[in-house]
């Protein structure tokens, strides 16, 4: 294994400036909706007093998870010394940080009243686990952060590994903080559960890798550095482990809910419903987000191909939405058992009259919101990337491998 | 520093010498007297807005619902009354939003708070009723 | 014009209040009860930790008339805009009617929903500036001073017993500050009740199915009643011990 050596990028292709102004124009789109969102209220959204976290909500917290995801990669090289990894630490860590910042960006702008940030920072209520991810989320920023500069600063490097573990720890906190926001609502049949702290942080293993292989192939590609079959291999059985066992934690949480007879009224509704709640957790989450990419990355002809392994990163990316999606707003969609043992016949404010289910279809600004989050990051790292030293020169097998001989 | 700002804002477009509004035409004080020899109420314009924040937690949170620095006091006391009708505190010109334009500060209050004085409010009476006996 | 008759109510008010300063009892011509006079709170005085507010609801009485809901409406402000209808996904509603049938019995039952000021209330656990709290009397609310709109308190509360204000909103009473993109739910009509009067929809219903008063005092009628009637709080098996409580459900 030869030393390795960090390059900025070039960036100053028509490709790269292309890239920044595609995504800067997605960030001005977000902040148009933005604008147009806090203008007219929520009123314009398709948000309301039933539905009351929505698509923002979806894109924030899909970021957020794969943000401690995205981290793992510089963990396993630091914290279990795995040297193949070693390599993939800082870009690993820049993208946890941009990666959070969307997330965050986006939880703020879909805020009530954003111009109150500095209540939400300064205001706390220690009972609050959301007040406790407003202090994980900053500590991780700075946590890495500093586990970067021990990375990238030669003079630091022997204390990397003890930043590394801290890093690495401060990430399942704050996963398990962020899955914790919807396992104490004790309110909601769908989210009273443990099983989603440690389920979270199975998702944000497995989400932030699939955003992780895909910007190290387009960088690595784009900008025609060496990326050897060795570590996309490894990377590509780590990602099949991480949806296998995002796949189980699914079951696990069904049967468990399954079990307890006042928990059936919403299994059935996500499992066999007629709503499509019940299409996107079996399409979108199952069949589309786990078992075709778990196919492609283990049939012999798809595995071998780099971009079929794009692939089924996109459609982890995809099937972790449809998961978020259905958890997040599935879960709010069947009405609160206000009354478990009768039926609702009439309600002066949507309590599920009938069984009727609350509908929800996000607006356009929503959705533009939502995106602007992921290009807030994606611009984050493009820019990072030219100005500091975070991509190898070369990932070939006989610079990365520890074992090339 | 803010005091200074606004201590200089021009007299003319301070709205309270106007002489319509609904307690100086009832010959009442503010809660916060002139201090002697002044002709402007320069603690209030300078701090009313520490007093209404003091007064504000202690409202919402404790109960206390005394007259004194309550916005809805202020309110009820300087609000005009144009044909039978009291007018917007935060409209153009009037008491509030007069001073806060001039001083260009954010008026956040009123995206809240009602602009004119509750229909309970005894002055509001009083004054409609000293005026509608007038005619 | 005779002064005394114009303005009747401001002479009631002020024969009340000396009532009270003087400790005599309270009950007028109307046949309205005003809450003990030990519970009468001055206006400088601060809501005390020795009163716990309450409401008991007889559903048996409940005709299902909706007077409460239209009497806290216009207490609040709560009514559309003139000129605007009404959007009955986003429009916020701090305490409706509800029927409800028993799955086994079949029993039909009214019964108006709102806030449940809950001894330990979820919403006040979760929110993260704090804007959720509970007064030292146990009503529940919502400091819109500190609320940033994240609505966690709508997504915690069992009872969906809060709105989130999806539109600016310029109809405001002064009674009720209320504002676009914070979230609000029922305060008791703590106005009222800082003025030793009963919340709106109390006074508003006709056949009497709804009791308030101080459940921390023993000889008010509101403790009375729970003490020698069944009565049961919605979701009891989360153990928020609500203030607000029903018979016949």
């Amino acid at each position: 294994m030869k030393e390795i050596v960090y390059k900025e990028i070039d960036g100053t292709s028509l490709k790269y400036w292309g890239l920044l102004a595609g995504l800067g124009a997605v960030i001005l789109g977000a902040l148009g909706s933005f604008y147009y969102m806090e203008h007219n209220g929520h009123v314009v959204t398709g948000m309301t007093n039933q539905i009351v976290w929505g698509m923002p909500h979806v894109f924030a917290i899909f970021l957020i998870v794969a943000a401690s995801g995205a981290l793992n990669i510089a963990s396993i090289g630091s914290v279990f010394g795995k040297k193949l990894y070693k390599p993939l630490g800082r870009m690993s860590a820049i993208l946890a940080i941009a990666l959070l910042a969307g997330g965050l960006t986006v939880l703020l702008l879909d805020l009530g009243r954003p111009d109150r940030l500095i209540v939400a920072i300064t205001t706390f209520n220690f009972k609050s686990i959301f007040a406790w991810n407003i202090i994980l989320y900053t500590g991780f920023m700075g946590i890495v952060g500093v586990y970067l500069w021990m990375m990238m600063e030669r003079k630091m490097n022997k204390y990397s590994t003890y930043a590394g573990y801290a890093a690495f720890v401060w990430r399942l906190i704050l996963t398990t903080g962020t899955g914790s926001i919807f396992g104490f609502l004790v309110a909601r049949q769908a989210y009273d559960a443990a099983i989603m702290a440690p389920m979270f942080v199975v998702m944000s293993f497995s989400f932030g890798l699939a955003i992780y292989m895909l910007v190290l192939f387009a960088t690595f590609q784009w900008t025609d550095r060496p990326l050897g079959d060795v570590i996309v291999n490894r990377l590509k059985n780590l990602l099949g482990v991480f949806i296998a066992a995002v796949l189980y934690f699914t079951v696990v949480y069904h049967l468990t809910n399954l079990y307890a007879t006042e928990h059936h009224p919403v299994e059935s509704f996500i499992l066999s419903g007629d709503t499509k709640f019940t299409t996107i957790f079996w399409w979108g989450q199952v069949i589309i987000g786990s078992l075709l990419p778990l196919a492609l990355l283990y049939y012999p002809a798809t595995a071998a191909s780099r971009k079929w392994i794009a692939i089924a990163c996109g459609l982890t990316i995809y099937g972790g939405f449809s998961q978020l999606y259905v958890i997040l707003i599935g879960g709010q969609a069947l009405p609160l058992a206000i009354f478990p043992e009768h039926n609702i016949l009439e309600s002066g404010f949507n309590d599920g009259v009938n069984g009727t289910t609350h509908a929800y279809t996000a607006s356009n600004p929503e959705i533009i919101l939502g995106l602007g989050g992921v290009a807030v990051s994606l611009i984050m790292v493009t820019f990072a990337f030219k100005i500091l030293k975070f991509v190898p020169e070369s990932l070939a097998d006989e610079v990365a491998d520890p074992h090339h001989k | 520093m803010a005091a200074l700002v606004v201590m200089m804002i021009p007299f003319a477009s301070i709205a309270d010498d106007k002489t319509s509004y609904i307690g100086k035409d009832l010959g009442k004080q503010c809660v916060i007297p002139i201090a002697d020899g002044e002709e402007v109420n320069y603690e209030m314009r300078a701090n009313h807005m520490k007093h209404l924040l003091d007064k504000r937690d202690k409202t919402m949170h404790l109960g206390v619902r005394t007259e004194e620095f309550s916005l809805k006091g202020c309110i009820d006391c300087h609000a005009t009354v144009k044909d039978g009708k009291p007018v917007k505190v935060n409209a153009p010109g009037e008491f509030c939003a007069g001073c806060h334009k001039a001083a260009s500060v954010k008026l956040d209050c009123f995206e809240c708070h009602a602009t004119v004085p509750s229909k309970n409010s005894k002055l509001l009476q009083e004054y409609l009723k000293k005026h509608s006996a007038d005619k | 014009m005779n002064e005394k008759t114009e303005n009747p109510d401001l002479d009631r008010r002020k024969f009340l209040g000396k009532a009270l300063t003087t400790g005599a009892a309270a009950t007028v011509a109307s046949g309205v009860v005003l809450v003990n006079v030990a519970d009468a709170k001055a206006p400088e005085a601060e809501a005390s930790s020795e009163v716990r507010w309450g409401m008991l609801v007889d559903t048996a009485k409940c005709t299902d008339c909706g007077d409460c809901v239209t009497a806290c409406n216009d207490e609040h402000g709560l009514n559309p805009a003139e000129g605007e209808s009404e959007k009955p996904l986003t429009d916020s509603k701090w305490i409706r009617m509800v029927k409800i049938e028993h799955k086994s019995t079949g029993k039909v039952t009214s019964l108006p929903m709102m806030c449940q000021h809950c001894e330990n209330p979820p919403c006040v656990d979760v929110c993260p500036t704090g804007a959720s709290f509970k007064r030292p009397d146990n009503i529940v609310l919502v400091d819109k001073h500190i609320c940033i709109g994240c609505r966690y308190c709508m997504m915690a509360c069992p009872y969906k017993a809060r709105s989130f204000v999806h539109e600016a909103i310029e109809n405001q009473v002064a009674e009720a500050p209320r504002g676009k993109g914070t979230v609000e739910s029922c305060t008791m009509c703590m106005h009222l009740v800082d003025d030793d009067k009963n919340p709106a929809c109390v006074d508003a219903c006709k056949e009497k199915a709804l009791t308030f008063g101080n459940i921390k005092d023993k000889a008010s009628d509101i403790s009375i009643a729970l003490k020698n009637s069944e009565s049961r709080a919605i979701r009891e098996d989360l153990g928020l011990n609500p203030g607000v409580r029903y018979k016949g459900i």
